[in-house]
């Protein structure tokens, strides 16, 4: 029901202007290509690769990640291919160990423990990916899905109250669940 | 529905009582100011309740899946809704049908209840389900052209390149490829009406044609000018009908023959021109033949919605996405709409939405969760938060009914709280909450821990800081000693709500004090302020199951410190009963902090 309180050691962080906690023992490459929204969370031993993009001048953002997401100890970002970037919106819990090579990412999503959600996936608004799902590669899922299996499949109907979850459990874990 | 060991579930209300029809509920209930006591009974009939402690978990529901109508006010689990469609959509390309065409295809297809798919370019792989692409080749000598990994998912891709070029349907996870059962297409579009056109070779769509014109002449012979005919006039021409529209002609024979007994009018019994194993033990026999990889299994071939049953694999068939829908809901009872989606594919916007994660207060565990193996006669204290989720001012009263046979005893810090409602979320950082909402002391329960006016902060695990509390949150201390061995253990507890109305700007959540008067919850609000209303419902917290008793343990194994203190402990707890005193809560609350607090905060 309630997630424990999480303790985090407070100077392995880096709190930026915008709210975003970055643990600083995660592996960030290519910070330039990556946007954080703010009062994102990202954790130990998470591996964001920023720098998977097109050689050349320039900066073109790879991932960009929205608001109160939470990216869990173990997760592993990567953006689809070179040309495209990866984008998650607000609200997305991504627990331990998933590796996320999705194409869009949409708000209030949860993916759960040791999920692979392939290249150019779409993950549509209000989806739970149950854990130890693998998404092939694109494929969409629509609103309100609940997908699990090895090579997943939607399985269910997520709530109609999902956003109201996903809200309550990112914003809680933000302000109350995380502390240092 | 089975719920893991710390949970809190809800009891929709038509496990408790059968829908009644609509209009047949009294509108008005619960209208009394003073309910604020839980042990009072007499309003009990009032707020009708279900009757019963709710005892079958399969009643019981999660807040998240439970919608609320405001009509009935009551909570509605999916069962006691109807659900009426909005809109279709393929779950693939996002493309919304729209319904007359859903109409159309469903008018062509008959009565038959047919899978309703996607007629643009969405198949899904026949072996491994997964969505495919359309990828380019040359014609020529069948070597794949632009078919590089799964980046060239951009139908015509390679089309551009080359001049003549076919297309196939390919799936990226499992490397399937549609030419593995020979079907190509000329145009990267409109591919089902392409799959249409090349299905028209398949055995089972000449048979189907010739079944047809076989029952046509049957029928134009016995024509009536009203309308024998019209009965194979709907079996309509899909092919994809075989099994029951078969059947329905299989029957019309017999009945023409019997109905129009004449001697000059005779009918010629069918003679199927496909010519495939008929015999169970020849189909054994071409299956055995088969090598094992290449055989299909039984999901596979149960996937091929047109009913065919393919025995090898190079025989299936690339299927359509299935489309889906999104539904509407409305109350049994009263017929309102409680939830109603925009109809659009891909928005998650409601134009109405009722759902009890929002409504009603609910209540949550934690943060100390309760210790993992139960101890009988072990006391613990577990943490509740009751939660005002509403724009409006509750006042809860928490009405814990011990289930028939006692699995355990509760004593809860207080009954009756008084939660401010909601603040915007994105202001819980910035705006600093007032004074938290400390547990308010509730008399009738533990008259003797009433010395100061917050003592109950003091009481608080120093996991929850009061700057952790919302104003529309307040802990409750539930003390637990599991009386029974090897039973769940679970606080049925009944949850009356009584709303107020929506707060003004300037009356701060703090300005009703708790006061210490026994009944004085209900007067607090100023004299305008009167309850709009009043729900109750059971709430059911599960804290696990309780284990052996320390004295079994006792007898079998060696018995470490601990179980051993805690055995003492319950001793303790026993004499005291209901009464618990200071020191044994604060030796507990310290426990159960070395339990549960691993590592301590770092400064």
């Amino acid at each position: 029901m309630e997630a424990a309180v999480v303790r985090y050691h407070r100077p392995d962080y880096i709190e930026t202007d915008t709210g975003n906690k970055v643990c600083r023992k995660s592996a960030i490459f290519g910070s330039q290509n990556i946007v954080l929204g703010g009062k994102t969370i990202i954790q130990n031993n998470v591996v964001v690769r920023g720098d998977l993009r097109r050689a050349g001048a320039g900066h073109a953002v790879a991932i960009a990640i929205g608001k109160f997401c939470n990216l869990c100890p173990g997760v592993i970002v990567r953006p689809p291919y070179k040309t495209y970037k990866g984008v998650f919106s607000d609200h997305v819990l991504i627990e331990e160990g998933s590796i996320v090579e999705a194409a869009s990412i949409g708000s209030y999503v949860h993916i759960g423990k040791d999920c692979i959600i392939g290249r150019f996936v779409m993950i549509k608004d209000c989806v739970r990916i149950l854990d130890g799902a693998v998404v092939p590669p694109n494929t969409v899922i629509p609103p309100f899905s609940i997908v699990g299996g090895n090579l997943a499949t939607v399985v269910g109907e997520w709530t109609d109250a999902a956003q109201e979850v996903m809200e309550d459990v990112t914003t809680r874990f933000y302000n109350q669940g995380f502390v240092g | 529905m089975f719920l893991e060991a710390p949970f809190v579930a809800y009891q929709c209300h038509c496990a408790g009582t059968s829908i009644a029809p609509a209009g047949g509920r009294p509108k008005q209930r619960a209208r009394e100011h003073d309910d604020d006591d839980a042990g009072d009974t007499d309003h009990d009939e009032t707020l009708q309740p279900p009757p019963s402690v709710p005892a079958q978990a399969l009643a019981l529901h999660p807040i998240e899946s439970l919608l609320f109508c405001a009509e009935c006010k009551e909570l509605r689990c999916s069962d006691c809704v109807a659900e009426e469609i909005s809109c279709y959509y393929c779950p693939n390309c996002m493309f919304e049908v729209p319904s007359a065409s859903v109409k159309a295809e469903r008018a062509r297809h008959g009565a038959v209840a047919q899978r309703l798919c996607c007629g643009r370019n969405c198949f899904s792989c026949p072996l491994c389900t997964s969505v495919l692409s359309v990828v380019a080749g040359s014609s020529a000598d069948g070597q794949d052209v632009g078919a590089a990994g799964s980046g060239s998912s951009i139908p015509g891709l390679g089309a551009m390149s080359s001049g003549s070029s076919i297309y196939y349907l390919s799936c990226p996870t499992c490397r399937w490829d549609s030419q593995d059962s020979g079907i190509r297409f000329d145009r990267p579009t409109g591919l089902a009406a392409q799959l249409a056109k090349i299905d028209v070779d398949t055995p089972q769509m000449l048979e189907f044609e010739h079944l047809r014109e076989h029952y046509d002449k049957i029928a134009r012979m016995f024509r009536q000018p009203a309308g024998a005919g019209s009965a194979l006039g709907s079996l309509g021409s899909s092919p994809f009908l075989s099994t029951s529209s078969f059947a329905a002609s299989v029957l019309l024979e017999p009945s023409l023959r019997l109905s129009r007994n004449k001697p000059d009018k005779k009918v010629t019994p069918y003679e199927p021109i496909a010519k495939g194993p008929s015999r169970e033990i020849d189909q054994v026999a071409e299956a055995m033949a088969v090598p094992l990889e290449d055989l299909t299994t039984l999901e596979q071939r149960l996937r091929q919605a047109d009913g065919m049953v393919p025995l090898k694999i190079s025989d299936l068939r690339p299927q359509r996405v299935a489309l889906r829908t999104k539904r509407g809901k409305r109350c049994l009872a009263c017929e309102h709409i409680i939830v109603k989606p925009e109809p659009k594919a891909s928005s998650i916007r409601f134009s109405v939405k009722m759902v009890a994660f929002d409504r009603v207060p609910r209540i949550r565990i934690g943060p100390d969760l309760p210790p993992s193996p139960l101890v009988v006669g072990d006391p613990f204290t577990v943490t509740l938060r009751v939660v005002n989720p509403s724009s409006n001012r509750v006042v809860v009263a928490l009405d814990y009914q011990p289930p028939d046979p006692a699995t355990c005893s509760v004593v809860f810090s207080q009954r009756i709280v008084d939660l401010a409602p909601v603040v915007d979320s994105w202001d819980i950082q910035e705006a600093p909450t007032a004074t938290p909402n400390i547990p308010d002391d509730d008399d009738n329960i533990n008259p003797d821990e009433t010395p100061a006016a917050s003592p109950s902060v003091a009481l608080l695990p120093e996991s929850i800081t009061p700057a952790l509390v919302g104003a529309n949150e307040t802990f409750v201390l539930a003390t637990v000693t599991p009386t029974a061995a090897h039973a769940p253990i679970q606080l049925p507890i009944r949850m009356i709500c009584t709303m107020y109305k929506k707060a003004s700007a300037n009356s701060s959540p703090s300005s009703s004090k708790p006061s210490a008067e026994e009944g004085s919850e209900a007067q607090e609000p100023e004299p305008h302020e009167k309850p709009i209303g009043s729900i109750s419902f059971w709430a059911v917290v599960g804290l696990g199951t309780s284990g052996a008793t320390p004295f079994v343990l006792d007898l079998t194994t060696a018995v470490p410190d601990d179980i051993e203190y805690a055995a003492s402990d319950a001793a303790d707890a026993a004499d005291t009963a209901m009464l618990i005193d200071e020191d044994v809560r604060d030796a507990d609350i310290q426990s159960n902090q070395q339990a549960t607090g691993t590592d301590a905060p770092v400064s």
